[in-house]
């Protein structure tokens, strides 16, 4: 950082200049990079500081492929060495298991891993004691917090430095009479820091009786508070092996109006970034959004 | 090779005094391994093949699926094609511990203080039992009797007395590598005549003292990793083998062979253990005077505990307060003394080993197999009266600390102890089973590749990883972000409103056109594919599952258009089910 901040100096100002920034980068306070887990490389555009803020709430929302967005934005942390707690997933009698597999597909090391099972009327005192000693913690759809618990919790996750990510009730239950769409969206995490919102979920290879699932494409809405009150809109693609491959920035103005189905995702004056054939690993790479309408 | 007779050895005086470093310090050791204990843990009758299962590895088998052609380290599905009519029983270490409870209880009749490496091995030093005895010889007869007495009292027809060796040799480690050769090699000698091998009767081995590197010379250098899992980091085990073997040190004779001070100064104190070993000189390594003042800790309990989850939540909390101790003065313990006693004043006391230097979760593991022993099995009610009262744990040896690497900006480890807190501080608020951990375990439904298993029953950085050889039957990737274990039957219907169905040709009966959860709401079905037939266990009527699976993208034309949503469904005895999502 230091060595970037000499050599732009050298170009603009004097060696003054060049001396205050790297005593600005090296004073020891902390800086925002470091109150950050990381995220993985892919999805470092969607935060202005590069990872996931400590001490922030972060919720999910949307339709189909929340879960995978969850896991994604985990992946990275978990990999440096942060350990993440799952709760709230289970379901009546069983227990809703977060697909391991695919969380692993999407780079989550496994090993960093504990999921808890906890009744309804006890989740707060838990997850207030999980943010206490995990970096992460990702809460399902079966924790319901009401406004005053989570003024409270808000209060520790701040202290403490932890993300607390949730996907708001509504969704993951399939008591709900749809799979997976947003039944109601008053009831997820309000005053939440920041929020994804999965506006559009496409899948490709599957014909009408024959292929399978293969590559997938979300586009999700960002916006949240401070550096990141503008909502923008990213295009964020896996390959037909579940493994994420890259993320785009769209344009923020065209969220809701001028996204047709079934015409390319091209933007008028700026085209959309289709990833390069040739670093897609073999496999059938970008999705062609003609086909999908 | 010393003297033919064993029973006559030096100044056993000398020997027992531990201060004094030198050859003559070895630790006469009887060693015991049950080759096969998951297998006889099992409880089922050695008249039926038994493998016992961790994911999906054949961890042991009893002597008749050996005999079958079964061997450990096969998968299941490689087991049972060579003997179908295998029983297949998932591994279980609580299990193994319990049932090996009841066998040191018995063994505790021959000798005192014995100590535990895991359940199947166990050691003690034979000094003084066997002159107690009168030698060695009579001394492992007496124990491998009444070893197989226990077995046959307790397990009857599961006591699979096949393979169960007992060895006396110089040092704790050789013994319990000997023992294991002997009980591998048991089949083949009971074949051989006594006469053949004067000193090797069934199951039993005897070295003269100081001949146990001269036995140990021509075999191979895995056997470094031999033994249990009591001796070491099993993978760093394995990387110095993997060293010695590409230094062209093939046996252990020639490992021997090398200078103590070389070996240490190129391996490390892992290395130089595993070369005292090689050259049977293994001593006491105990450094410090009276620790066990020192270190130990204990505490009460109030009510006496009738339920072994609280006395092992008392063991767990004291673990941690040892290891705290200790780890501020740099040290580590590689045996412990777990005591237990009860309100009417009986002790129950066990030493365990583990040379990995014990973690406080290993302890804590221990204190419970050694609790659930004595509080559940139906033997002991009549050697305990009352509930548990106090819990004491006494560091038996105790070594500095070689440290451990911590991850490269010295969190990780930081950040895992953290982690570890807080779920047993959950655990204690909802319960031992509220934390689960996942474990590979492979399998041809999502559902089944990977499992939970609770925390505490795991060692976490030891677990099974995920392998990706091929599953015949598998769906290919992208692997499902939710899985339902307990599938919800949805409707599927074609264009003309008739359930879909498949024939017994595997071939769908109509393109599914919508779905609903209820059957009211109803989803478009934008593609779809499949299906995709499996069909398991045929030769087995219960068991048996025959099972369509299709994948479908839907689409609510009602709410939101845009979001296509992925989903597994299966067909089982004429009914859809919601078996996974793409979330």
């Amino acid at each position: 950082m230091a060595v970037a901040a000499v050599a732009k100096g050298n170009k603009t100002k004097g060696n003054k200049t060049d001396l205050r920034s790297i005593v600005e980068h090296t004073k020891p306070v902390s800086l925002s990079v470091e109150r950050c887990l990381p995220v993985l490389g892919e999805l470092q555009g969607l935060f202005p500081t590069g990872g996931l803020q400590r001490g922030s709430v972060v919720e999910l929302g949307g339709g189909a492929g929340i879960t995978t967005l969850a896991m994604a934005l985990l992946a990275g942390a978990t990999k440096t060495g942060s350990w993440v707690a799952t709760i709230g997933f289970e379901q009546a009698g069983g227990f809703e298991q977060i697909g391991w597999e695919a969380a692993e597909d999407l780079g989550v090391n496994l090993q960093h891993l504990a999921a808890v099972r906890c009744p309804a009327r006890k989740w707060l005192t838990v997850v207030a004691s999980l943010v206490e000693s995990f970096d992460l913690v990702l809460c399902g759809p079966e924790v319901t917090p009401s406004a005053a618990d989570l003024r409270r919790l808000r209060t520790r996750i701040r202290e403490r430095g932890s993300v607390l990510m949730a996907i708001p009730h509504g969704r993951g239950s399939v008591a709900a009479s749809e799979f997976r769409s947003p039944s109601s969206k008053a009831r997820g995490w309000p005053g939440s820091d920041i929020r994804f919102e999965i506006q559009e979920c496409h899948w490709r290879g599957l014909g009408s009786g024959w292929g399978n699932l293969g590559e997938r494409r979300l586009k999700v809405a960002v916006d949240g508070r401070g550096s990141m009150n503008r909502q923008r809109v990213f295009e964020i693609d896996f390959d037909s092996r579940g493994r994420l491959q890259n993320s785009q920035l769209q344009n923020s103005q065209s969220v809701a109006s001028s996204h047709v189905v079934g015409k390319p995702a091209v933007l008028p004056g700026k085209p959309a970034v289709i990833p390069d054939r040739s670093d897609a690993r073999g496999a059938v790479d970008s999705v062609d959004l003609d086909r999908v309408g | 090779m010393g003297r033919p007779d064993p029973g006559g050895r030096p100044d056993p005086d000398a020997q027992n005094d531990s201060r004094v470093m030198g050859d003559s310090d070895v630790i006469r050791t009887l060693g015991i391994c049950c080759a096969q204990w998951p297998a006889i843990a099992s409880g089922l009758s050695w008249s039926v093949p038994v493998a016992v299962l961790r994911a999906n590895r054949v961890v042991s088998a009893n002597s008749f699926a050996r005999s079958e052609g079964i061997v450990v380290g096969s998968t299941k599905r490689e087991a049972q094609s060579r003997c179908p009519m295998v029983e297949v029983v998932e591994h279980d270490e609580t299990r193994d511990a319990r049932a090996f409870e009841s066998i040191m209880g018995a063994l505790e009749e021959v000798a005192p203080r014995w100590e535990v490496t895991e359940p199947g091995r166990c050691a003690v030093p034979s000094l003084g039992s066997s002159r107690y005895h009168g030698g060695d010889r009579p001394l492992a007869d007496a124990v491998r009797r009444r070893i197989l007495e226990a077995l046959e009292e307790n397990f009857g027809d599961a006591a699979d007395l096949m393979g169960i060796g007992v060895a006396i040799v110089d040092g704790p480690r050789a013994a319990a590598v000997v023992a294991e050769e002997v009980a591998c090699s048991e089949r083949e000698y009971s074949s051989l005549s006594r006469a053949a091998s004067p000193r090797r009767a069934r199951g039993v081995l005897c070295l003269p003292h100081s001949g146990t590197a001269h036995h140990l010379a021509p075999l191979p250098t895995s056997r470094i990793s031999a033994g249990g899992t009591g001796w070491g980091k099993t993978s760093e085990l394995r990387d110095l083998v993997d060293i010695l073997r590409r230094l062209g040190l093939k046996n252990l004779g020639r490992f021997a062979a090398l200078e103590p001070t070389d070996v240490l100064a190129r391996f490390g104190p892992l290395g130089r253990s595993a070369h005292d070993f090689a050259r049977g000189a293994e001593h006491n390594r105990m450094v410090l005077g009276d620790i066990s003042e020192n270190f130990s800790v204990s505490s009460e309990l109030d009510p006496p505990a009738e339920e072994v989850d609280r006395a092992a939540f008392m063991a767990k909390m004291l673990a941690d307060e040892l290891h705290e101790d200790l780890s501020s003065r740099g040290l580590a313990c590689t045996r412990i003394l777990v005591v237990a006693e009860t309100e009417l004043g009986d002790r129950i006391e066990r030493l365990w080993r583990d040379e990995g230097t014990l973690s406080p979760t290993a302890i804590a593991q221990r204190a419970r197999w050694q609790l659930d022993g004595w509080l559940s099995s139906g033997r002991t009610v009549s050697r305990t009266h009352g509930g548990v009262s106090r819990i004491s744990l006494i560091p038996d040896q105790v070594v500095p600390d070689n440290g451990r690497q911590l991850g490269f900006w010295g969190e990780s480890t930081e950040n895992g102890e953290r982690a570890m807190k807080a779920l047993s501080r959950v655990q204690a608020m909802l319960g031992r089973s509220a934390v689960v951990v996942p474990e590979w375990q492979g399998g041809r439904a999502p559902a089944e590749r990977y499992r939970p298993v609770p925390l505490e029953t795991v060692e976490l950085d030891a677990r099974v990883g995920r392998n990706d050889t091929p599953w015949p039957g598998s769906l290919p990737p992208p692997a499902p972000a939710i899985v339902w274990p307990m599938p919800v039957s949805v409707q599927v219907l074609d264009s003309a409103d008739r359930r879909v169905g498949v024939d017994g040709r595997g071939q769908i009966t109509a393109a599914p056109e919508k779905v609903s959860l209820d059957g009211r709401n109803w989803n478009e079905v934008k593609s779809w594919a499949g299906p995709w037939c499996t069909e398991e266990r045929w030769w087995d009527p219960e068991a048996h599952r025959r099972r369509a699976r299709i994948q479908v993208v839907l689409i609510n034309k009602v709410g939101e258009p845009d979001i296509e949503a992925a989903h597994l469904l299966a067909l089982e005895s004429g009914d859809w089910r919601l078996e996974a999502s793409y979330d």
